[in-house]
């Protein structure tokens, strides 16, 4: 399946606090998070994230990186949020792998993305 | 700030910022400021989430203890029966664990699995650094959350 069949199924958060850009490169998905995850933009993310699980349930998705070079806050909802969504792909076939790649000036990510990354150390890296 | 939190999320970002810039203003440490953001966020999205009336509190300070610069939120709201009993219950297990950082990774591998999981508050203790201390008075609860901080050498805190 090409690109115009993934992003045909994708469509990105567009919110004031919260946002994401998209990039479809061949069966992988690049996700910049940008904003703020709180109570109330957590339900965008689900959405998005349910948009994501629909992608590698129908097999085009191999990879999927997000950037959150430009996410200044997660919340424990969203974190709840993100390693639900990892629990319901670990067992996926093909597999669908995730990368978080962070930013270094704000310490919070590695160390919120590394607990989340222990969910399904197989499939989940964090860069 | 002694505001009715219930149901405002709104009032979050605000009362977030204001404590960022204290923080910045003050701190040595911008990783201490996100530590602390980080805490006050979860404190206050419980506000939101979880008290009931009229009025909660949430207060913030940086102050000196004992010769230590000292951060410290505290948070006093009602809430239903089920609330405060799930809420104590965290709590209780969080104050008590001899790993905290083990305690919050059990939680978030557990994720999904129910609802008011309790995550923010394990977080402060996990992520933030803090020390927790709670009380029940009635349908009330409170809860203390302290670290020490460094003061810019060029300010300090201020109490």
């Amino acid at each position: 399946m090409g690109n115009a069949s993934i992003s045909s199924r994708l469509m990105d958060v567009t919110g004031d606090v919260f946002s994401t850009r998209s990039e479809i490169d061949g069966d992988r998905v690049i996700v910049r998070l940008k904003g703020c995850l709180d109570m109330e933009t957590a339900p965008e993310l689900q959405r998005f994230l349910g948009m994501l699980t629909r992608l590698a349930q129908a097999g085009p998705l191999r990879e999927v990186e997000f950037n959150t070079f430009d996410l200044y806050l997660m919340s424990s909802s969203s974190i709840s949020l993100l390693a639900t969504w990892i629990k319901g792909l670990k067992g996926a076939k093909p597999v669908c792998r995730i990368k978080f790649k962070v930013n270094p000036n704000l310490s919070w990510q590695r160390r919120t993305l590394d607990t989340v990354r222990r969910v399904a150390e197989s499939i989940v890296s964090v860069e | 700030m002694d505001l009715g939190f219930r149901n405002r999320a709104r009032w979050l970002p605000p009362t977030r910022n204001l404590v960022v810039d204290v923080c910045s203003e003050y701190l040595e440490s911008a990783a201490t400021t996100e530590q602390i953001m980080t805490a006050v966020q979860e404190l206050l999205e419980n506000l939101v989430k979880y008290s009931v009336g009229s009025r909660a509190t949430f207060s913030f300070e940086l102050l000196v203890v004992e010769g230590q610069p000292t951060a410290r939120i505290a948070t006093r709201n009602a809430a239903l029966p089920a609330q405060l009993d799930g809420a104590v219950q965290v709590l209780s297990s969080v104050v008590a664990a001899a790993d905290p950082v083990g305690l919050f990774e059990e939680m978030v591998a557990q994720s999904g699995e129910r609802n008011g999981s309790g995550l923010g508050l394990a977080r402060l203790r996990a992520e933030a650094g803090l020390l927790l201390a709670y009380g029940v008075e009635g349908n009330q609860l409170a809860i203390l959350a302290t670290r020490p901080v460094e003061a810019r050498s060029d300010g300090g805190a201020h109490g």
